[in-house]
């Protein structure tokens, strides 16, 4: 077996698109490179209810600050810094109760993407043990789901597709799986012979997971691999593991706190997360486009990541709920 | 009769220089590409928006861009490379879905009458799991040579590293996929793809 065959073979199923199909995306460009645009970094605009204003403010505002059963409300200037708007995301979630989940249970987290159209529900199992879910809704109601695998004894455990546990014959009248559900209007059978994969468990709860700021920065870097010294890539990470991670109060303050640490990020007033819930932006800039995590006026719960790119294309994820169950598929 | 002149990927870039709009014609000759690569490596729709950003940030990089080398397409994949690198939840939401098991069972008594070319999906599993054991770097390396088919000077261009990080990048890899995949079901299932041919 040659390996690099093999992930030639086997590569994911992606097309070469037309130029039609491409036409949106080289409109963005086009758009993009036309002379006389505005240069990235230029003073940046955001929606504020659908009416477009300059970031900072200056006023006052009351803002509420605490847990999400009891929130507290307490005048702080409008005008924070990055590090004041993340102290008071830590200190706010260090309101919140600990819960600290079982190895048997499910991580639920409900993310909406694509401008709030589309919602994707996942259970991952807490060590990475047990087979989670995820399902997708699509505009229009379309639902997909598909069980992700968990990691027993060092095995993964996949059915392939056949009936009865036998396997589906090949031969040169062989249909794709694309051709099966267009000719019989149903997907694959997925009742053939089991195969076993070896594996890591991957657990998305972290007890070793640092509750103080500065030992946050050497974890991140040994456990998710993150580049201390990229702005970007450290910001993304936090938002990527707040949207897919179960993270208890104290390690999540730490988190705030350590970010809190690190140079060039700025506050955004007012920015809406991509579902329209207004917040306050902690943003950065990355190849002349710009991003925020998003965190609520007034509970600083965070909310998302929103990225804008330079012609003003919107795009982010919108964290809606993270849970603890005891199934896959059991909405809490 | 003059044929037209067709410019070279460095010679667009040069006179996008003065003329930004040419620039465009590089999305026509390599979006597709890199279309496909983002999709492969963070699913379809992540890469309908990364693919323009890509060439968003090659415009906006292209003062740095050697103007010797008159392919750009090595080049591109490395912005987009280090894109995917930022989009951490989509890619291992492909490993994840690489994992995934089927529905269930469907019942239908014509796919008993049919062979179906299905065994790829025995085969995905196994390789995203091994896929997503990688260190990310690593990861760069050997998809860019064993799905786009660069050579390992382009990769070396792409990624900005020296021809001999390639290759030990390369290799780490290599014997890690291997290891992971031994013995398993899949590389028998792929012994049986080939005899079948």
């Amino acid at each position: 077996m040659n390996e690099l065959d093999l992930l030639r073979d086997f590569a994911p199923d992606a097309p070469l698109l037309t130029r039609a199909e491409l036409s949106e995306a080289r409109h963005r460009v086009a758009t993009g490179i036309a002379p006389g645009r505005k240069r990235p970094g230029h003073a940046r605009r955001i929606m504020i209810g659908g009416v477009t204003v300059a970031a900072a403010g200056a006023i006052t505002a009351g803002l509420l600050v605490g847990g999400q059963n009891q929130p507290a409300v307490v005048t702080v200037p409008a005008r924070l810094t990055a590090r004041e708007v993340l102290e008071h995301a830590a200190t706010a979630v260090l309101k919140e109760a600990a819960v600290v989940p079982r190895a048997d249970q499910f991580v639920y987290t409900k993310v909406s993407e694509g401008s709030g159209t589309i919602v994707e529900q996942t259970w991952l199992s807490v060590d990475g043990t047990r087979n989670g879910l995820e399902i997708t809704t699509e505009p229009g109601g379309k639902t997909q789901a598909v069980v992700l695998l968990g990691c027993v004894d060092g095995e993964s455990r996949s059915r392939t597709p056949g009936i009865g546990g036998k396997p589906l014959k090949l031969g040169p009248k062989a249909l794709t799986a694309a051709q099966y559900k267009q000719k019989y209007g149903t997907s694959v059978p997925m009742d053939g012979p089991v195969i076993t994969t070896p594996c890591t468990p991957e657990s998305v709860y972290f007890p070793d997971m640092p509750t103080a700021a500065d030992a946050m920065g050497p974890w991140l870097a040994r456990t998710q691999g993150v580049r201390l010294n990229d702005l970007n890539d450290l910001s993304k990470t936090v938002g990527s593991m707040l949207e897919t991670d179960y993270i208890l109060p104290a390690q999540r303050a730490a988190l705030y706190r350590f970010l809190a640490t690190t140079p060039g990020l700025v506050v955004e007033q007012h920015v809406r997360d991509i579902s329209g819930r207004p917040g306050i932006g902690v943003g950065w800039s990355f190849e002349g486009d710009r991003a925020v995590n998003v965190f609520a006026a007034g509970t600083y719960a965070y909310l998302g990541m929103s990225t804008s790119a330079a012609q003003g294309q919107q795009g982010g994820d919108a964290l809606v709920r993270t849970a603890v169950t005891d199934r896959a598929g059991e909405v809490p | 009769m003059t044929p037209p002149l067709t410019l070279d990927d460095a010679a667009v870039i040069e006179a996008s220089f003065a003329e930004p709009d040419r620039f465009a014609s590089l999305f026509d000759r390599h979006a597709p590409y890199i279309h496909r690569y983002l999709a492969r490596r963070i699913g379809g729709q992540a890469a309908d928006d990364l693919v323009a950003e890509t060439f968003l940030v090659a415009f906006r990089k292209r003062a740095r861009y050697d103007l010797r080398c008159h392919d750009a397409r090595p080049w591109l994949y490395g912005i987009a490379t280090n894109l995917v690198g930022q989009h951490r939840r989509e890619e291992a939401r492909q490993f994840r879905l690489g994992h995934a098991a089927g529905p269930g069972s469907v019942q239908n008594d014509e796919a008993e009458r049919v062979a179906v070319n299905v065994t790829a999906q025995s085969v995905r599993a196994p390789l995203a799991g091994a896929l997503a054991g990688l260190a990310r770097a690593d990861r760069d390396v050997l998809l860019l040579i064993a799905w786009e088919q660069l050579s390992y000077d382009e990769v070396a261009r792409a990624l900005g590293i020296p021809l001999g990080t390639v290759r030990s990048r390369l290799h780490r890899a290599r014997t890690k996929i291997r290891a992971a995949l031994a013995g398993t079901p899949a590389a028998a299932t792929y012994q049986e793809i080939l005899t079948n041919e």
